[in-house]
């Protein structure tokens, strides 16, 4: 019973039983959000605390791995006193051994892929030393895993960011359609980010990539990135990324008085509706007419067929469809609006379709935790590797008796503690020497 | 090759697996070497039919074997079948694996052929050099588990063995031998799934701007490697060895396979491309 109850929360969380089993509870909680409708279980405080507890545990064994680690380390030709003294008096395994010699025994090792190191009282061999590093290397990249994760989902920015056509949008909290962002988020980078060209058919190695923008992030006047963005080439500055996530239609909308002098100028950014390219869901505009009565304008698009000629890069002869009505009311009838024509609004004033283009609805992540991760998982599947495939193991060989009574006393130690080390180390001893005419 | 060349040959490789699959087995009872041995050359020639239909295909379509169901599961059932051919090379006297081994692959191939064999094309998210990385571990993987569950099984039957069948599982190498391959092919597993998943994480925020987003894929990979890593640590710190560490090979064995064949056919999910086309 263990009365301190530091030492019990360490004993608790070293438990390798308990371990075992949160391993397993946490993958039997990873399932429950697989369930339709648990989207949100891997936020929930019932998934989160035993994966922190995991997290822990983890630490703890990592800790326990080095201090092995650095134990098993020290060269076996310094053979501790007590390591001697069991090879003497309870060795594993003893191989009759007149007529050998040292060097018959260090040759035996190293046919095992030992090296050797001999001295006057014991014949010693290792291999897969750099082995020992696997398993603290695997366990603190986890842990380190675990916290860098957590850390960047602390402070991470993900959103969606629609850039018209020739537009530059600033990066900021406003200009977002979706965003979300960690708890310990900073400040945006109040960067621009334009979309300069457009290309809809972009064929690279015989697979169309298109439509595909390509973005310019820039820093007041200074160009800090300029690229063609599409799946699997995404725009990289610092820990900013941006995909291309998905494009729709953009009318630019202007507003007219009665004299037609320009009021205000829009683009919108509409998007086609959900499995077909040939309708647009609507944009809303909210209007206030001159006695401060509120209206709502919205404004579809009447694309054009995909194999359209008259569409180019830059433009889609697309007419705006319009519907005006009070706001929170009825919408009216659908009125055509084609380009560079004047539609008149309730109060005397008109709205006018400049043109249409097309707009990128850009992915912009901003995430510092990604290159630590990356580096983490690199160095969690080296430890991993060194760990399960260059096993540290040891032996040593001790003579004891004379002459025709000499035998030779093994022991030895195999990170993974493998019964068939013993017994190759043994059969490697047996056939190394003469030992049985040498015991006739 | 043409489609129609193709289905011949691949139900040549069909034949092959059950004609392999009944010799093992009726050797396997009736304690007969010869046939184990015809059972392997046999085995050798359906393998090598599956291997042409495979790579006539893959010139075909010009992408290797992992968009649609066919194209998925039948590699599933080639990898199968080069394992145990890698296996009985390396180590001849655990040839009598086969009868638990051919069963399987004449499974899995016997359920691609009556799929529909659409060739699918690569998607500009497909079209990463990631895919490679990703899809090549995720087979290894299979391959290592799927040798681990058939060594893990044998071990098994040896325990409960009487009469003939005990005659030829006698044969085998000894339960410590058998132990460790057993422990060494669910290592090398573990190994190869982890990499798969994290090349999948690299791979996805490249292809969609986020490295992990619970989908269902990405969960029951996760799943399956904390099975292996429960049966690892078993292993490694409880001293779990030989029947024991045998039937958890075994028990994960379905994990890994319904994360990458199951799951596609039963959540909606942005993986769907791989498996069904959608």
């Amino acid at each position: 019973m263990i009365r301190n109850p530091k030492r019990r929360v360490v004993a608790f969380l070293r438990s390798r039983r308990i371990a075992i089993a949160l391993i397993i509870a946490v993958g039997a909680l990873s399932a429950v959000g697989t369930v339709p409708g648990q989207e949100d279980w891997y936020t929930h405080p019932l998934f989160i605390a035993p994966l922190a507890w995991l997290t822990l545990a983890t630490a703890v064994c990592a800790w326990e791995r080095t201090l092995q680690a650095l134990r098993f380390a020290k060269s076996p030709a310094e053979v501790p006193e007590s390591l001697l003294e069991r090879a003497r008096t309870r060795p594993q395994v003893t191989v009759p051994f007149a007529g050998g010699t040292d060097e018959s025994v260090a040759e035996a090792l190293r046919s095992q892929g030992l090296r050797v190191m001999v001295n006057s009282d014991v014949t010693a061999g290792s291999a897969g030393r750099i082995g020992l590093l696997g398993s603290p290397l695997f366990h603190w990249s986890l842990v380190a895993l675990f916290v860098v994760i957590a850390l960047g989902q602390l402070t991470v920015s993900s959103g969606l960011l629609g850039v018209p056509l020739g537009e530059t949008v600033i990066e900021e909290e406003a200009a977002y359609g979706i965003l979300d962002t960690g708890p310990l988020f900073s400040a945006h980078t109040g960067y621009g980010i334009t979309v300069e060209r457009w290309q809809r058919e972009y064929v690279v190695d015989g697979i169309d990539r298109g439509p595909v923008p390509t973005v310019v992030v820039t820093d007041g006047d200074r160009v800090l990135a300029r690229q063609d963005v599409y799946a699997n080439r995404p725009l990289r500055v610092g820990s900013m990324l941006i995909h291309m996530n998905d494009w729709g239609l953009s009318p630019q909308i202007v507003l007219l008085d009665e004299d037609e002098s320009e009021l205000v100028r829009q683009s919108l950014l509409i998007d086609f509706a959900e499995g077909n390219p040939t309708e647009t869901v609507p944009g809303v505009l909210e209007y206030a007419d001159e006695d401060g009565q509120l209206w709502d304008i919205a404004i579809g698009l009447s694309p054009p067929d995909q194999g359209d000629e008259r569409s180019t890069d830059e433009t889609v002869p697309a007419d705006a469809l319009i519907r005006v009505g009070p706001a929170d009311g009825d919408l009216g009838e659908v009125q055509r609006l084609p380009r560079d024509g004047t539609l008149s609004l309730p109060g005397g004033d008109a709205i006018a379709l400049a043109g249409t283009t097309y707009y990128a609805r850009l992915s912009v992540v901003r995430d510092w935790s990604l290159w630590p991760i990356y580096a983490l998982l690199t160095a969690a599947t080296i430890g991993l590797t060194l760990s399960l495939l260059v096993p540290y193991r040891a032996a040593w060989v001790v003579m004891v008796g004379e002459g025709r009574n000499r035998t030779a006393h093994i022991v030895t130690r195999h990170i993974r503690r493998e019964v068939l080390f013993v017994h190759s180390i043994e059969g490697a001893l047996r056939e190394s020497v003469p030992w049985k005419e040498s015991a006739s | 090759m043409s489609m129609s060349v193709e289905v011949v040959v691949m139900w040549i490789a069909v034949t092959g697996y059950a004609m392999a699959s009944t010799l093992f087995i009726i050797g396997l009872i009736f304690s007969r070497a010869q046939l184990v041995s015809l059972g392997l050359a046999v085995t050798i020639a359906g393998t090598a039919a599956h291997v042409v239909a495979v790579a006539g295909r893959w010139v075909r379509v010009g992408h290797g074997p992992y968009l649609g169901f066919y194209e998925v599961v039948s590699s599933y059932a080639l990898i199968t079948a080069l394992a145990i051919i890698f296996l009985v090379w390396r180590y001849r006297s655990l040839a009598i694996i086969g009868a638990v081994a051919l069963p399987i692959a004449f499974l899995l191939l016997g359920a691609a052929m009556f799929t529909p064999r659409a060739e699918l094309a690569i998607t500009a998210s497909l079209a990463s050099w990631w895919l490679g990385i990703h899809v090549t571990f995720a087979k290894l993987a299979y391959g290592s588990f799927v040798v681990a569950f058939v060594l893990g099984l044998v071990m098994v039957l040896r325990h409960k063995a009487r009469g003939t069948w005990s005659e030829m599982l006698a044969k085998l190498p000894a339960e410590e031998q058998l132990d460790d391959l057993c422990f060494k092919f669910v290592a090398l597993g573990f190994i190869f799934l982890g990499i798969m998943i994290g090349a999948g994480a690299i791979w996805a925020n490249e292809a969609w701007g986020r490295y992990w987003a619970w989908d269902p894929i990405e969960t029951w990979s996760l799943i399956a490697w904390l099975v292996y890593a429960a049966a690892l640590h078993a292993r490694l710190t409880l001293g779990w060895r030989g029947k024991r560490f045998a039937w958890v090979a075994m028990a994960a064995l379905p994990v890994i396979l319904f994360s990458l064949i199951g799951v596609p056919l039963v959540y909606q999910s942005i993986h769907g491309a791989y498996l069904l086309g959608y």
